[in-house]
């Protein structure tokens, strides 16, 4: 079993490297956060009964090994036999690599949408001086753990989730719907990933 | 049979699932990345080093493109894979249980 648990960017270059290692029975097992179309690419790769497409749903620091997981393709079996016994929840969706990755965008568009609309309103309640005031009230609404959570992984991993959101985009495309807040998302990220790369102001 | 998982990836989730996995009694051999030092690199982490070990000859020249674990314990910034490869005869084991984060223990072998 083989864990490639990297960036969408990185996820073809870490399939091609571990192809050639793969032994009888080998499972390359892929979970990057990437578009299914890519998913399905990897698992032609490397072939459809050595590939489980892997959808990690959560925070992986907070959960590690605990964390629930996705799994699709012809490797997914292999993948939750292994794993599951070790402590991850994994639910096998199909045996087709990229219906894994596709539920989790799809989770994702509400949940960092969620999390740009927090952002926003948060910033905006900090201008006009109500920003204690706005944190109460989304905090009463969805918990005051997980808008923390929102709020600073937004921030920390801008880069990674903006990714994460054009990738959802373009599955919403190719699904017929319009990726309004999956694209607004992607650029509240980018703006978080921007402010973050800036050089500190002199003092 | 103890499981062997091997681990593509070292960074912020990569290491906790791996130590994780370590916990739970698994062989891991992890496969740090050749760190990049553009925007997609982490965020301009320090630039690559040669890794240490063995000297590199023969076949043993495709570990330029591994990263021992321990030298991504002094890293704070996650770096993102640019490219990981695979030599079966060269691993890199966790040896034991790491908390957070941290990559405290490796061996080559």
């Amino acid at each position: 079993m083989v864990l490639s648990i990297n960036s969408a960017a990185a996820a073809r270059a870490a399939a091609e490297a571990a192809h050639p290692a793969l032994g009888p029975g080998s499972v390359l097992a892929d979970l990057n956060t990437a578009a299914p179309a890519l998913k399905r690419e990897l698992a032609a790769l490397v072939g459809d009964a050595a590939f489980a497409d892997v959808a990690l749903l959560g925070s992986v620091p907070a959960r590690g090994l605990h964390t629930p997981a996705l799994a699709s393709g012809g490797g997914a079996r292999s993948f939750a036999e292994a794993l599951t016994p070790l402590g991850m929840p994994v639910e096998i969706v199909s045996e087709h690599a990229g219906d894994a990755a596709a539920r989790k965008l799809l989770r994702s568009v509400f949940m960092k949408g969620l999390a740009a609309s927090a952002i926003e309103s948060l910033d905006a309640a900090a201008v006009a001086g109500q920003l204690e005031w706005l944190e109460s009230e989304i905090a009463g609404v969805i918990g005051e753990d997980l808008l923390q959570r929102l709020v600073d992984g937004s921030r920390r991993h801008a880069v990674r989730r903006m990714d994460e959101m054009e990738a959802a985009a373009e599955l919403l495309v190719e699904l017929g719907v319009d990726p309004k807040v999956a694209r607004a998302s992607a650029a509240v990220l980018a703006r978080l990933a921007a402010e973050s790369a800036e050089p500190a102001a002199l003092e | 049979m103890k499981p062997i998982i091997a681990v593509l990836g070292l960074g912020e989730a990569g290491s906790r699932i791996a130590s994780d996995l370590a916990a739970a009694g698994v062989e891991v051999r992890g496969y740090d990345p050749a760190p990049s030092t553009g925007p997609a690199g982490g965020g301009g982490g320090p630039p690559p080093r040669p890794p240490p070990g063995p000297p590199a000859a023969g076949p043993r020249e495709r570990r330029s493109a591994i990263w021992p674990v321990e030298d991504w314990a002094s890293r704070t910034r996650p770096v993102r894979m640019a490219r990981a490869t695979i030599a079966s005869s060269l691993t890199c084991a966790l040896m034991s249980p790491t908390p957070g984060r941290q990559l405290q223990a490796a061996t080559w072998s």
